[in-house]
């Protein structure tokens, strides 16, 4: 039979040829759109899948705290760097515990300190006198400047002393605790480390403890001993304006110097001082750029590792407040929020910071009176780190905006009358612990620390990650809805899972606040639960779908082309029937 | 081996759109293997539709055909297929060779597919395709071959398993009339070599006259016999 099948095709070679040419185009047509389909597939899947990539898979979360918009299933970027603690030890080793769970990484969002850094510039004094020094400090956030009111202090310049005073400034710098061995597993924190000499990882023998004072130690009821590695990124824009009047003071000999002294005394200190008219002024700005930041930071760190700079805590990190708003432009922005704005009666903190969107909530411990700066910190700083070296989503295409380390961003889109933003500029974070983006934490130290520093319940959030899950797909749902439950049945705590989120636009009015005018509405990604999941499982469907037509396609090629060989051949089926073969046969013959 | 055929109450009907048209009308009739029949009639007059009953090629919309004692309206279409290429050899007006295939390919192709040894069919197909006069002719494909070669080509491949019955619709049709002479002589040689029984259907009456039984049939239905062989007889 074989030998006359092949003599059916030897003997009508143009039969054959078109025969063959049909399969070839048919045969390349097909994988060339089966290949095209795969390779869109996987396009579109990277692309869904690497544009919302967190480096987590569950965030757990102490209860009652909030993450945005519940109802809505809406997650604020940078969420946890509002929460302030409320998660155990305890029940951190209970998760651990919890079979399937391979990365537990907590964060222990402390709050904010003073971090003094050098700016590596100085004022020449050229007279011998006793000078006011007035700063100033000027921050961008993309759509306003932001300018503090000056604070004033002393220096003089006479025969003892330097002609040169070094400028520095003092910035709120947040300080979170983490886990060092969980972290370098989680987003490789210890591959991150700027190597230098000075610079190294968190080791064994970085160990804290605790030094508890008695009511005569002012301000303070304890110092904790904390290892701080620190980030070399600045994400905000400043200049510092440095004014220096002569005051109208003789000063120059000793007996000068010791008048001055008595008058200051008899006349209230600075009060004095404030009262005496200048006879110069000059003034000296200075623009802080990252790498200037970074060569600063050296500075301290060597500082500190022999000699541990001393820190106070002056507020918590707390969350922004949301009601819901009516959106201008709904088809385009389904969701809109108003931002709450605060007022504070603590002068200082108005003089320092001209916008209040979170509320104060200063560090204290409420056993101790005297403590209003609640615990100090001796810090080291044990080395540099650099976030854009962490081994979390850097394509520029990620919009996922949830990553510990990434600072926050927004886009101004109306202004307060409604009038569309031209150009949209990109608002951002401010350094201003009570403002409307806060800069990701800047000092990073352990979880012995945090504990020590902040009580029984630090941890502020733990981010999970969960052995084998590494694309969003129905099973893997199904794997972390499973360990989801396990630990808020074990911990009583909420766990919200990350894995197939994807970001969502949605609208923020941002009125007035402190001395700052209103910004208008700004466009943030906030992070809708789930969503990508629902996507991605959509187009694998329309795939499936595409991939179901071509074979469709070849199918119905095969029919027709059986089709067209059974009409030309029909008279040579009907002889081998009239010959006695069988129908298996003539069909198998075809 | 059946000596006779018989057909009983045979009726075809062909149904068009509100039209139903009898093709045979209730035929009644024995074939005897010893016998030269020849089938005659005008055109459409239903003598190709009652051989293709004979052969099975067809099946009657009522009434039956006995080969012997075996009802082949029985027969499933594996079962028929199987009892054509071991009981009936057919040979058709148009030759109906298979084109793509050589004139000893056609005359083997009966067995193709089947579990038989090629190199026994072959010899046989070459003895018969050499007791045809086609000796040289084996490779040649049927459109290098004449009218009347290739009508031996068929008859070769009709009897290259030994039938019991060889029939055969208009197999002079296409042949000049001294071909169609051989071609007759040719068939009543083999019957006597072979033993197989012959039933030809022509509308050539010299050649019919030359058969040992002549059965006329005109519009479906069966208006003259020479031998009047009745199912009775056979009893």
């Amino acid at each position: 039979m074989l030998s006359m099948i092949w003599s059916n095709w030897w003997r009508h070679k143009e039969r054959f040829i078109l025969l063959l040419l049909g399969v070839f185009i048919i045969s390349g047509g097909l994988s060339f759109l089966y290949g095209l389909s795969e390779s869109n597939k996987g396009t579109v899947m990277d692309t869904l899948q690497n544009k919302w990539k967190v480096s987590y898979d569950i965030a757990v979360r102490p209860p009652g705290t909030s993450f945005g918009d519940e109802a809505a299933g809406l997650m604020e970027p940078n969420f946890q760097d509002g929460i302030t603690g409320g998660i155990s030890m305890e029940q951190l080793r209970q998760i651990k515990q919890i079979p399937g769970v391979s990365i537990a990484a907590p964060l222990a969002v402390i709050g904010y300190t003073e971090f003094s850094t050098p700016l590596n510039r100085s004022i020449t004094f050229k007279d011998f006198g006793v000078y006011r020094l007035k700063q100033q400090v000027t921050v961008s956030n993309g759509v306003q400047n932001q300018t503090s009111t000056p604070s004033t202090y002393y220096d003089s310049y006479g025969p003892s002393d330097d002609s040169e005073s070094l400028l520095s400034t003092n910035d709120p710098a947040l300080l979170v605790g983490i886990d060092p061995v969980e972290e370098a597993k989680l987003v490789g924190l210890d591959q991150a480390v700027v190597p230098s000499l000075i610079s190294h990882y968190f080791t064994s023998t970085d160990t804290s403890r605790v030094q508890v004072f008695d009511q005569k130690m002012a301000g303070i009821s304890k110092f904790v001993d904390a290892p701080i590695l620190i980030s070399n990124q600045n994400s905000v824009n400043k200049s510092y304006t440095f004014q220096y009047e002569k005051l109208d003071i003789p000063y120059g000999t000793p007996e000068q110097e010791a008048e001055l002294i008595a008058k200051v005394k008899a006349g209230g200190g600075v009060n004095y001082l404030d009262k005496i008219q200048s006879v110069s002024s000059n003034t000296v700005t200075v623009n802080v750029t990252p790498a200037q930041a970074a060569v600063a930071q050296e500075e301290v760190m060597m500082k500190s590792q022999a000699d541990p700079a001393l820190l106070l805590f002056s507020q918590r990190a707390k969350a922004l407040s949301y009601e819901t708003a009516q959106s201008p432009y709904p088809d385009r922005w389904p969701i809109a929020y108003r931002l709450k704005s605060y007022d504070t009666s603590d002068a200082a903190a108005r003089d320092k910071f001209p916008e209040f969107y979170r509320p104060m909530d200063k560090i204290v411990d409420r056993n101790y009176p005297y403590a209003y700066y609640g615990v100090g910190l001796k810090v080291t700083y044990i080395g540099n780190y650099d976030p854009a070296k962490l081994q979390v989503s850097k394509d520029i295409d990620s919009l996922f905006p949830m990553d510990t380390y990434r600072a926050p961003s927004a886009k101004a889109i109306f202004d307060s009358e409604g009038r569309p933003a031209n150009p949209q500029a990109t608002i951002k974070p401010i350094n201003n612990p009570l403002g409307l983006l806060t800069s990701p934490p800047t000092m990073l130290t352990t979880m012995e620390a945090a504990a020590l520093i902040a009580g029984d319940r630090p941890i502020s959030v733990i981010r999970i990650k969960v052995a084998g899950v590494d694309e969003v797909s129905d099973a893997n749902q199904a794997k972390l809805e499973e360990i989801a439950e396990a630990i808020r049945a074990q911990t009583g705590l909420a766990a919200d899972i990350m894995l197939g989120s994807s970001p969502q636009p949605v609208l923020i009015q941002v009125p007035k606040s402190g001395s700052q005018t209103a910004i208008g509405w700004m466009e943030q990604q906030w992070i809708k639960l789930g969503i990508a999941l629902t996507l991605v499982n959509e187009v694998k469907l329309g795939f499936s779908g595409m991939l179901l037509l071509v074979i469709l396609i070849a199918v119905l090629y095969v029919l027709a082309t059986n089709m067209v060989s059974f009409l030309v051949r029909k008279r040579e089926f009907a002889i081998m029937l009239s010959i006695g073969w069988r129908v298996s046969r003539i069909r198998r013959c075809s | 081996m059946a000596d006779h055929i018989q057909l009983i109450g045979i009726k075809k009907l062909y149904a068009g759109e509100h039209v139903e048209t009898a093709a045979l009308h209730e035929i009644h009739r024995t074939f005897r293997r010893d016998e030269f029949t020849a089938i005659i009639g005008s055109s459409g007059s239903g003598k190709s539709t009652l051989l293709s009953l004979v052969g099975t090629l067809d099946q009657p919309s009522s009434g039956r055909v006995l080969y012997g004692d075996l009802d082949t309206s029985k027969l499933n279409a594996n079962q028929l297929a199987d009892f054509r290429f071991e009981r009936i050899g057919l040979v058709f007006q148009h030759f109906h060779l298979l084109p793509a295939l050589t004139a000893i390919e056609n005359v083997m192709s009966p067995f193709f597919g089947r579990r038989r040894r090629a190199l026994d069919h072959r010899a046989k197909a070459k003895r018969l395709l050499d007791r045809l006069g086609l000796a040289g002719k084996y490779h040649s494909l049927p459109s290098q071959l004449s009218g009347g070669e290739q009508q031996r080509v068929a008859i070769a491949r009709a009897l290259v398993n030994d039938p019991d019955w060889l029939l055969a619709d208009e197999p002079t049709g296409n042949l000049d009339s001294r071909n169609a002479e051989l071609f007759y002589e040719l068939l009543q040689e083999l019957k006597r070599e072979l033993g197989c029984g012959i039933i030809l259907v022509t509308h050539d009456l010299q050649l019919a006259r030359k058969a040992d039984r002549i059965i006329e049939i005109k519009d479906g239905l069966i208006v003259g016999d020479s031998s009047q062989v009745t199912d009775e007889s056979l009893c």
